[in-house]
């Protein structure tokens, strides 16, 4: 982990703006072993987030193969 | 071929026969339409032919779709429920878990504690107004803090740019974090970075307020 890491995983973290934009005044401030710890925290929630994306995605999936066999089965029934 | 307006364009072929035999690839000329996609693919004299097309040449990278024909009720209620997650993600997430006053030294967190700092918020409040004359200190010491803990606190050197970065600090026409954290993340491929993951975060949230329907996309397009 580097400062840089920290940095981008702060950027891509699910962190309202307004918190971002503060860490990012405090990075040069924040001794280096709290902000590596803070930076790999993010990343574990970066991962998250990106698994419930995936998961929502599957779902979104499933409900558009859904109603397209509906729709084929309704032009069947006419 | 498919589509009316058509693009022609004529590309290189590999033919295994001809180079087999020392000749020269064979060029064709192929017409496509204007608006597919990145890549392209068309069957010709028994090749499959898979070619750039302008778009991709230019970077414009296609998103997935996903084409929901009937009502949007359960859409509607699967991105209420992603929301509603994302939330109660948010709230576990490093904000509630990093306990950043309960790493200081017992010493500093007691001192704290009697200042009426107790939590990272106000820590992290206390600090921002601090950070001016902290980083004026760390200039003229010429050190900073490395590392702290309960184990006590550990200083590194700093170097001249360094130093020179951290005196200009708030009293300079450039805000200090701006000046300060854009040189140690080299500023401008970071603020490309944090630009698009904002406009992305910022989209989202507006659209899971505003549009549904508009969320819908960009969950798909931020996958």
């Amino acid at each position: 982990m580097t400062i840089e890491d920290v940095a981008k995983n702060l950027a891509r973290s699910p962190m309202p703006e307004e918190e971002k934009t503060l860490w990012l005044k405090l990075i040069p401030f924040v001794p280096k072993n709290i902000l590596f710890e803070f930076g790999e925290m993010l990343e574990t929630d970066i991962g998250n987030v990106e698994k419930l994306k995936r998961k929502y995605l599957r779902a979104f999936k499933n409900l558009a193969e859904e109603q397209r066999l509906a729709e084929v089965k309704g032009e069947i029934d006419l | 071929m498919r589509g009316a307006v058509v693009r022609r364009e004529t590309i290189a072929v590999e033919v295994p026969e001809a180079q087999s035999q020392g000749g020269l690839n064979r060029e064709i000329t192929v017409e496509t339409p204007k608006d597919n996609g990145p890549m392209s693919s068309e069957e010709f004299d028994g090749f499959q032919l898979v070619y750039e097309t302008e778009r991709a040449r230019q970077g414009i990278q296609e998103k997935p779709e996903i084409i929901l024909t009937g009502n949007s009720e359960r859409a509607e209620q699967l991105l209420a429920r992603y929301s509603e997650e994302r939330e109660r993600m948010y709230e576990g997430s490093v904000r509630e878990r990093f306990q950043f006053v309960q790493k200081l030294p017992r010493p500093l967190t007691k001192g704290l504690a009697l200042a009426g700092i107790e939590t990272d918020g106000q820590a992290l409040a206390a600090f921002l107004e601090l950070a001016p004359w902290v980083g004026t200190l760390y200039a003229v010491a010429g050190k900073r803090v490395k590392s702290i803990g309960r184990g006590g606190v550990e200083f590194e050197d700093m170097t001249g740019v360094d130093r020179i970065l951290y005196a200009v600090g708030d009293w300079s026409p450039v805000p200090f974090s701006q000046s300060v954290a854009a040189a140690i993340v080299k500023s401008d491929a970071f603020q490309e970075e944090v630009r698009r993951y904002d406009e992305q975060a910022r989209r989202a949230v507006y659209a899971f307020k505003s549009e549904p329907l508009a969320a819908l996309r960009t969950v798909i397009s931020a996958v």
